[in-house]
């Protein structure tokens, strides 16, 4: 794995009850890029990113992370090794206010075993840290001031936010996001925008969207796949996948 | 002999299991969770045709007869108050949960207070023969033939019903997908209130059943865990699967009791169930079913 | 009124009703914080009476050793039971837990000999004072309370919310869902202790699923989400009945009432989501100093 690679899909695939949903696919995801993918609804999207975060097992092929193979670990170790997502339904905690959705996610990665828990200084060195860090997550998607808040009092797009801030909390290697803007009103799609430019500036981790919002794509994308019955069309750069001719035949009456 | 007589034992005892268990079942497929009240429709309608029975003295197919419509009638009743509003309000499955829980223990409650705890028994006898089967002699009691008759020709119309009806058909298209079939034009109310009519239908011939075998009493509803178990077994969400787990778990139980008593049948049941659900939750024949992501 | 208050009709009150609402905490662990359901959680009160019982009744040892070997055998259970329904689909863990509470009644009606089968177990000393009773209640409540803010608790609630969206954050679904179902029957086995040792006898039939399901019912009408519903809830539906003892069968159907309205109309439960803090008690005093301190 060259040095740059973060996430290497090699051929996965996935049936269900005899449709292939996903049909060897493979891609390969750089630090700091960000890869989009497209495609009519059914295409599979979805289901590969459950494939990459061990919602689903795969059927055949393999997942690497950084040098590691995770094909169908735990789900729960793969978000700790670092693959991070959102989901096309929001899926925050209800029952938790956004500051402690966001230390759900930290919990894991600042554990404390109940020898470390005894000491009352060390715990409270922990959970500051935690603290500050859902300080700074909660800054960057502008949701500190609705912190004590219940993410159903918050309006849809910040529900959004908070479910990618959660993410963020994880510290991953892979950030994925399914369809963030899905719902949002223009404004909110444009503030989507920034927010995710302002994450490929600050931080190394690649970034995999799904969306049916064309604009979201061209404007982030450096590389776009395009799905299709579970099969890959086309993996390229935006200009190349404007203007592939299979893309244009399998999106006819559905562009954005 | 012996095994004959287990075997014609353990089938009508299933037979009737399977009338519970595809009770069960039904509501199941259809809303999708255990209605636990299932056993609160068996003890109330088996109290019914008692009444029918013994105080206003009518024959045996006629109290069976009266504990039928009253079965269906309590169903539609049922889901009425306990149901209905959870389904309209897109409640979560917890609540339909403990709503028929709840309900269950009401009618259990209720029965309990105005029978007492008195075993009351239905004032038929059946009676019974000898027969040679195979060189051997067996008895046969009238009465498991007649439970095992009437469950197979209960079952039979409920399989045309599903089969071969309009209506049969709007009910598996509910099971598939509800929105869709609001979609096609089904009157969804209406099909689940026909659903639980037959639900407690079934309640009611397996609760007369079982009060003529068993005697009367006001936890009778709660052979309900069998039919469910017997859903597991056979895997829920599949009719079919219903009536071979029920017929299995019938097998086992006239086996278990002739064996080793019924003192520790209880836990020798619980461990075979331990052992379907851990090694084969998808039961014999059903089909599982996960959450989407 | 000293006369009422030490009067045995009194302790019975404070402490059959001290019994529940430890025990509907232990359920409140389990269902309302990580939303399982059992049906079977009678079982667990079951094993804390009889193993302490049986202890006490044919050896010499001291009250608390026995306590805490009941304890002990109520977490190894509890984590036995506990290994199949972390894997389970909710249905299923209230049929195995229902199953294991009929499995353990059955055991106790067979080992006559040790537990005295289905006539029960008799000549428990007195060890429940009400003091006892109430000191455990608040003691229990302060860690329940604990443990709702606790990493642990959050996690439980992630778990209840989304538990494929709590998996996607890290958090070890299974392991938590162990450790609060251990928590849970440990809680109830304690309940069970308490009741033994103050009414002197038990008997199998005394802990079958309907206790299960009313202790459910109780945390539902508190409020799913809040311990202090929780709390309220099974002190006002089984203090106050408790009190009136002869609407014992009614008292049942009262309750059944009660939660097909609540769930019919009020499904979050009298309390919802909302939980007691001292900050209440600022409020209220704010409210009777009047308006001076209040910007309009």
């Amino acid at each position: 794995m060259s040095t740059n690679e973060v996430l290497k899909a090699v051929k996965i695939s996935k049936n269900f009850g005899g449709i292939q949903a996903v049909d060897n696919f493979s891609i390969s995801l750089k630090k700091g890029e960000i890869t989009g993918i497209i495609g009519p609804n059914g295409a599979g999207k979805t289901t590969i990113f459950n494939l990459i975060s061990g919602i689903c097992q795969i059927d055949e092929g393999k997942i690497f992370l950084e040098d590691k193979e995770i094909t169908n670990m735990k789900q729960h170790k793969i978000a700790r090794a670092g693959i991070a997502r959102t989901f096309q339904n929001i899926r925050v905690f209800e029952s938790l206010n956004v500051i402690e959705n966001i230390f759900t996610a930290l919990d894991p990665v600042y554990d404390y075993n109940f020898a470390d828990s005894i000491s009352i200084k060390k715990r409270r060195n922990i959970e500051n840290e935690k603290h500050n860090i859902a300080e700074k997550l909660l800054k960057i998607v502008g949701l500190w001031k609705y912190k004590e808040k219940k993410p159903k009092n918050l309006a849809y797009g910040l529900q959004r936010k908070l479910e990618i801030a959660r993410a963020l909390a994880l510290n991953p290697k892979v950030l994925l996001l399914d369809e963030p803007a899905a719902g949002l009103n223009p404004k909110e799609v444009s503030g989507l925008i920034d927010l995710i430019k302002n994450l490929r500036e600050n931080y190394s981790f690649s970034i995999m969207i799904i969306e049916h919002r064309m604009e979201v794509i061209l404007n982030l994308c450096k590389t776009i796949c395009v799905q299709n019955f579970g099969e890959t069309l086309a993996i390229g750069c935006p200009d190349e996948i404007v203007n592939n001719e299979k893309v244009i035949e399998a999106y006819l009456g559905e562009a954005e | 002999m012996f095994i004959a007589e287990l075997l014609f034992y353990g089938l009508s005892l299933g037979a009737v299991y399977s009338l519970i268990a595809v009770g069960f079942a039904l509501i199941f497929n259809i809303l999708k969770f255990s209605n636990f009240a299932h056993g609160g429709f068996i003890t109330v309608t088996a109290y019914v045709g008692y009444i029918a029975a013994s105080i206003w003295q009518l024959p045996f197919w006629a109290a069976l007869l009266v504990a039928i419509f009253f079965g269906g009638i309590i169903g539609v009743i049922s889901e009425f108050i306990a149901f209905r509003r959870i389904r309209n309000t897109k409640g979560p499955i917890i609540y339909y949960f403990v709503s028929s829980i709840t309900l269950g223990i009401l009618l259990e409650s209720l029965i309990r207070i105005f029978f007492g705890t008195t075993y009351y028994r239905y004032p038929y006898d059946f009676g019974g023969y000898l027969m040679n089967v195979f060189g051997n002699m067996m008895w046969i009691s009238y009465l498991d033939v007649y439970m095992l008759l009437v469950s197979l020709i209960t079952l039979a119309i409920l399989l045309f019903i599903l089969y071969k009806t309009k209506i049969g058909l709007a009910i598996r298209s509910l099971a598939s997908d509800v929105d869709t079939a609001k979609l096609m034009g089904v009157d969804v109310t209406r099909i689940i209130q026909i659903v639980f009519f037959v639900a407690g239908v079934l309640a009611a011939v397996s609760g007369v059943f079982l009060a003529i075998s068993y005697n009367l009493y006001p936890a009778l509803g709660q052979i309900v865990v069998k039919g469910f178990i017997a859903s597991v077994i056979g895997g829920l969400g599949s009719l079919g699967g219903a009536v071979i787990g029920a017929l299995l778990l019938g097998f086992v139980e006239i086996f278990l009791l002739q064996t080793i008593g019924s003192g520790f049948s209880p836990i020798v049941i619980f461990i075979i169930m331990l052992v379907f659900l851990l090694f084969r939750p998808r039961g014999i024949a059903g089909v599982y079913v996960d959450t989407k992501a | 009124m000293i006369d009422f208050l030490l009067s045995r009709y009194f302790v019975s009150i404070i402490t059959f009703t001290s019994v529940t609402v430890i025990a509907v905490i232990g359920i409140y662990i389990l269902t309302g914080l990580t939303g399982l359901f059992s049906l079977g959680h009678g079982a667990f009160m079951a094993i804390g009476a009889y193993v302490a019982g049986v202890l006490m009744v044919n050896t010499n040892i001291p009250f608390f050793l026995a306590v805490i070997i009941a304890l002990l055998v109520s977490l190894i259970a509890g984590a036995v039971i506990a290994l199949p329904c972390i894997k389970l689909r909710r249905d299923y863990i209230a049929l195995v837990t229902f199953g294991f509470g009929e499995a353990i009644t059955a055991f106790l009606r067979q080992t006559a000999t040790i537990t005295g089968g289905a006539s029960g177990l008799s000549g428990i000393p007195a060890k429940t004072t009400p003091v006892l009773a109430i000191l455990s209640v608040i003691v229990i409540i302060i860690i329940a309370r604990k443990f709702k803010f606790s990493r642990l608790g959050r996690q439980c609630l992630a778990i209840r919310n989304d538990e494929l969206a709590a998996k996607s954050m890290g958090i070890n679904v299974a392991k938590v869902k162990f450790k609060a179902f251990m928590f849970s029957s440990a809680v109830v086995a304690y309940a069970g202790i308490l009741y033994a040792f103050y009414t002197r006898y038990v008997d199998p039939g005394m802990f079958g699923w309907t206790l299960s399901a009313e202790w459910l019912i109780m945390v539902f009408v508190g409020g799913v989400n809040s311990l202090t519903g929780a709390v309220l809830a099974s002190v006002f539906l089984s203090g106050i009945p408790e009190a009136l003892r002869f609407a014992a069968a009614w008292r049942v159907v009262l309750y059944s009432l009660l939660i097909l309205m609540i769930l019919n109309f009020r499904p979050k439960g009298i309390f919802g989501d909302k939980e007691f803090s001292f900050k209440h008690f600022g409020m209220i005093k704010k409210y009777f100093k009047g308006d001076e301190g209040n910007v309009n």
